[in-house]
């Protein structure tokens, strides 16, 4: 089920004052200025709209003496209109207070992944037979939320995604989406009901694709490199095909263990010694709970050095390990001044992996083991190295081979999803295993014609854009071009070895790749390998605008 | 002050299960000879190696003497035979340059890879270390120009704790430097124009327990994959005497 508070930070505001009517508009400071982000009904009504500057929007209401910096109203009076420097953490924390005011409807609610969230989403599967069916309950919370000051508009999906679309761009203020079938109630809505970024919705727009139900009968392979991942991710998450979680409010107290030094201290190894002590307060915590840290913080009470943050593969309760990641982290750290204390906060908790230990493991054992290994080693790496440096990779559906992979953080956690490359296996096979991280220039240099060149020799699709090399060029052809001189030589930077000037005694070619408009400038090149006489193996291209070189990647 | 957990009596109960399940297993007679073996993945290399195999625990080192010269499509044919024991393969590459889409075509799925990218020498060899220490890793790739001091030494103790593969790519300048590498390979390239693919000679210039000298040539094929012996071409005497000329 899907709650959405239709202006939440006005309503937020009025709900305490049922007597106002007048305008109510809320601002905040850009680079640029001070510009509205929210506006009541009134405000609108008196042609207001969210993103003006805050003095178009002074000038629109006349007789308004309000002062960006006063932080009281400038009037009393019920009509007036009021500015107010918005609060999105006030919002926030009055939503979360919403949300575990509905727990009495269901045991999981909590509010959307958003920015600034405006709705409570409440998982009521199981629940909603106490309350006499879902219409039953949809009423009593409207009436709940109404007796608040609250107006809301309420909808029910087999996701969140479609609960979140039907209640935000349904015709009807309540919605229940028939179990299975929330394709059919996505069909008419417009893109924006998917939550994807605003420029997503304007290109789709563009392209004359307005409702869910147009895009989903475009290619999805083509979606994520024109529209970004989003969309997709947000396409599947609505229809059911992707995962999306609730976080759910909790009332926790916070964990933490603190220690305060008698004068500000600056020895390294104090500090080591105050961590192991609170850790072990920390974890005396945890086992109450038979819980493991996931992610802890250590603040330096009284300086300004940064806090050790410490995010792990999977819980533990491990201390020796913890310890182990936090020394190094200490290692690391710049202290900057005397250290008044030092306070370890628990960020998040999970439930370790706990398994009977056995006298005599088996295979399913070790396997146990490997995983305890790598959880640790990534944990260790990540902690050194940071959380960027320690990587998997996953596969684009993208041709442009800068752009085939995707790299994400081990500490991420979630496995990134398999997606259908655009390139085959032989063909990734002749790929080079060592791609440049940006194409350096090359020259390849033909002082003589090979006079035996056939037609066939020739590329067939080759550019003829005032580039003379490629044209002489011949394809998979093996034959001896030591007559032919030509000469490749590149300069790289990032290695002390360079690619030596070297005959080419072969030229296998060429792969045509035209990609990435929607990047900018498209990419027109002749991709080839070039077997050296050294013995080197290259991979280069023809950059068919330019007719240049480019060295782009090595068979190592 | 209150301490939760007593770790070191966990340790001792930990030690001495570990203690009783060698003493019933008899691990603790297990010699280096039994130790298992891995593939190289090329029949012909790995004929020239004691024990038709890589020690598992053991350092390899290819020397290259031109960037692009087809080491790391040689060395490559042994990564999914020691994944099968190992799932990860941690690859080490501090310039952002390792190609991961070409590792698929290989028939390596990307997600055993753990692709590590530190900044500067000293977290390079940190890394390395402690991915060959890690009983997880299967194999530790490790493509550097310079080498610390005695970093080699510290990664030799470090795989034979850790019991995977490191495979170790070196200029072939450092052919004349000190190593504590189990398997030095020298690769070679040759003229090939009659195949398709590229033709190099593979040399064994030191291995553990051997005795070093043996060489082939291989032609590698990155189109289909394939990597064969080149076969001896018959000495032309013999053949004459063999005609009855």
């Amino acid at each position: 089920m899907c709650v959405w508070s239709p202006l939440w930070p006005i309503q937020r505001l009025l709900s305490g004052q049922p007597e106002r009517d007048g305008p109510l508009i809320l601002f905040a400071e850009s680079p640029r200025g001070l510009y509205v982000t929210a506006c009541s009904f009134e405000a609108t009504r008196a042609g207001l709209r969210v993103g003006m500057p805050l003095g178009e929007a002074r000038s629109l209401l006349p007789g308004t003496v309000a002062s960006p910096k006063s932080r009281r109203g400038p009037r009393r009076s019920a009509s007036a209109p009021i500015f107010r420097r918005a609060d999105p953490a006030a919002d926030r924390a009055r939503l979360q207070r919403l949300a575990l005011h509905c727990q009495r409807y269901s045991p999981l609610a909590g509010l959307e992944e958003a920015g600034e969230p405006e709705s409570i989403w409440l998982d009521i599967a199981g629940s909603e037979v106490l309350f006499g069916g879902e219409e039953r309950l949809i009423e009593v919370i409207r009436a709940d939320f109404a007796q608040q000051g609250f107006q809301v508009r309420i909808a029910i999906a087999d996701t969140w995604g479609a609960a979140w679309a039907v209640s935000h761009f349904g015709a009807a203020t309540v919605c229940v989406v028939p179990a299975g079938r929330q394709a059919e109630a996505l069909a008419p809505l417009p893109v924006a009901a998917l939550r994807v970024p605003g420029h997503a919705a304007d290109a789709l727009q563009t392209l004359d694709v307005s409702t869910i139900g147009g895009l989903m009968r475009l290619p999805r392979t083509a979606l994520p490199s024109r529209f970004g991942k989003d969309l997709l991710r947000r396409l599947d998450q609505a229809l059911g095909s992707a995962p999306e979680l609730l976080t759910a409010e909790r009332l926790l107290e916070p964990l933490f263990a603190e220690w305060l030094f008698e004068e500000p201290v600056a020895d390294r190894q104090t500090f080591e010694h105050v961590l192991g002590v609170l850790l072990d307060q920390l974890l005396g915590q945890l086992q109450d709970r038979r819980a493991g840290v996931r992610e802890v913080m250590c603040r330096w009470l009284g300086t300004t050095t940064e806090p050790i943050s410490l995010r792990l593969l999977r819980p533990t309760s491990d201390r020796r390990h913890l310890f182990e990641l936090l020394r190094l982290q200490c290692e690391r750290c710049l202290f900057t001044g005397g250290v008044r204390g030092i306070r370890m906060e628990l960020v998040e908790m999970g439930l370790p992996p706990v398994k009977q230990a056995l006298l005599f493991e088996d295979e399913g054992d070790e396997s146990d083991r490997h995983q305890q290994a790598l959880a640790e080693l990534v944990d260790r790496l990540g902690s050194r190295l940071g959380r960027q440096s320690v990587l998997r990779p996953t596969l684009r559906p993208d041709p442009q081979p800068e752009y085939a992979c995707e790299y994400v953080p081990w500490l991420n956690g979630a496995m990134p999803s398999h997606v259908e490359t655009t390139v085959s296996r032989s063909e990734l096979r002749c790929r080079p295993l060592r791609l440049l991280q940006s194409p350096q220039p090359m020259t390849v240099e033909t002082s003589t014609v090979v006079p035996s060149l056939r037609r066939r020799d020739v590329p067939q699709r080759a550019s003829t854009n005032g580039c003379a090399a490629p044209a002489t060029v011949p394809s998979a052809e093996r034959r001896d071009y030591s007559t032919c001189a030509a000469v490749a030589s590149g300069k790289r930077a990032l290695s002390t070895t360079c690619v030596d000037s070297s005959p080419v005694v072969r030229i296998t070619g060429p792969e045509r790749i035209e990609s990435g408009w929607w990047r900018g400038p498209d990419a027109k090149r002749d991709y080839y390998r070039l077997d050296l006489a050294n013995g080197a193996a290259l991979w280069a291209f023809i950059d068919r605008d330019t007719g240049r070189w480019f060295l782009h990647g090595l068979f190592v | 002050m209150k301490t939760a957990f007593h770790m070191p009596e966990e340790q001792q109960r930990a030690q001495t299960l570990q203690a009783l399940r060698q003493l019933c297993r008899g691990a603790a007679l297990v010699s280096a000879e039994e130790r298992p073996r891995l593939s190289t993945g090329i029949p012909a290399l790995d004929g020239l190696l004691p024990g038709r195999g890589l020690e598992c625990g053991s350092l390899v080192e290819w020397l290259v003497p031109v960037d692009g010269s087809g080491a790391a499509s040689l060395a490559l044919q042994g990564v999914r035979p020691a994944l099968q024991r190992r799932a990860v393969w941690a690859v080490i590459d501090p310039a952002g340059e390792f190609h991961s889409p070409a590792v698929q075509g290989w028939g390596i799925s990307l997600d055993s890879l753990l692709l590590l990218r530190p900044v500067s020498i000293a977290d390079t060899a940190w890394t390395v270390e402690q991915c060959l220490r890690c009983a997880a890793v299967g194999v530790t790739w490790i493509q550097m120009e310079t080498l610390p001091d005695r970093v080699l030494q510290r990664w030799k103790i470090a795989v034979e704790t850790g019991g995977g593969v490191g495979v170790l790519f070196r200029p072939a300048r450092a052919r004349r430097q000190a190593s504590w590498a189990d398997v030095r390979w020298l690769v070679e390239p040759r003229p090939n124009a009659a195949s398709p693919g590229r033709r190099v000679r593979v040399e064994l210039l030191a291995c553990r327990g051997s005795c070093a000298g043996g060489a082939v040539e291989l032609d590698v094929n990155d189109a289909t994959g394939d990597v064969r012996l080149v076969s001896a071409v018959a000495d032309p005497t013999t053949a004459l005497r063999a005609a009855g000329a």
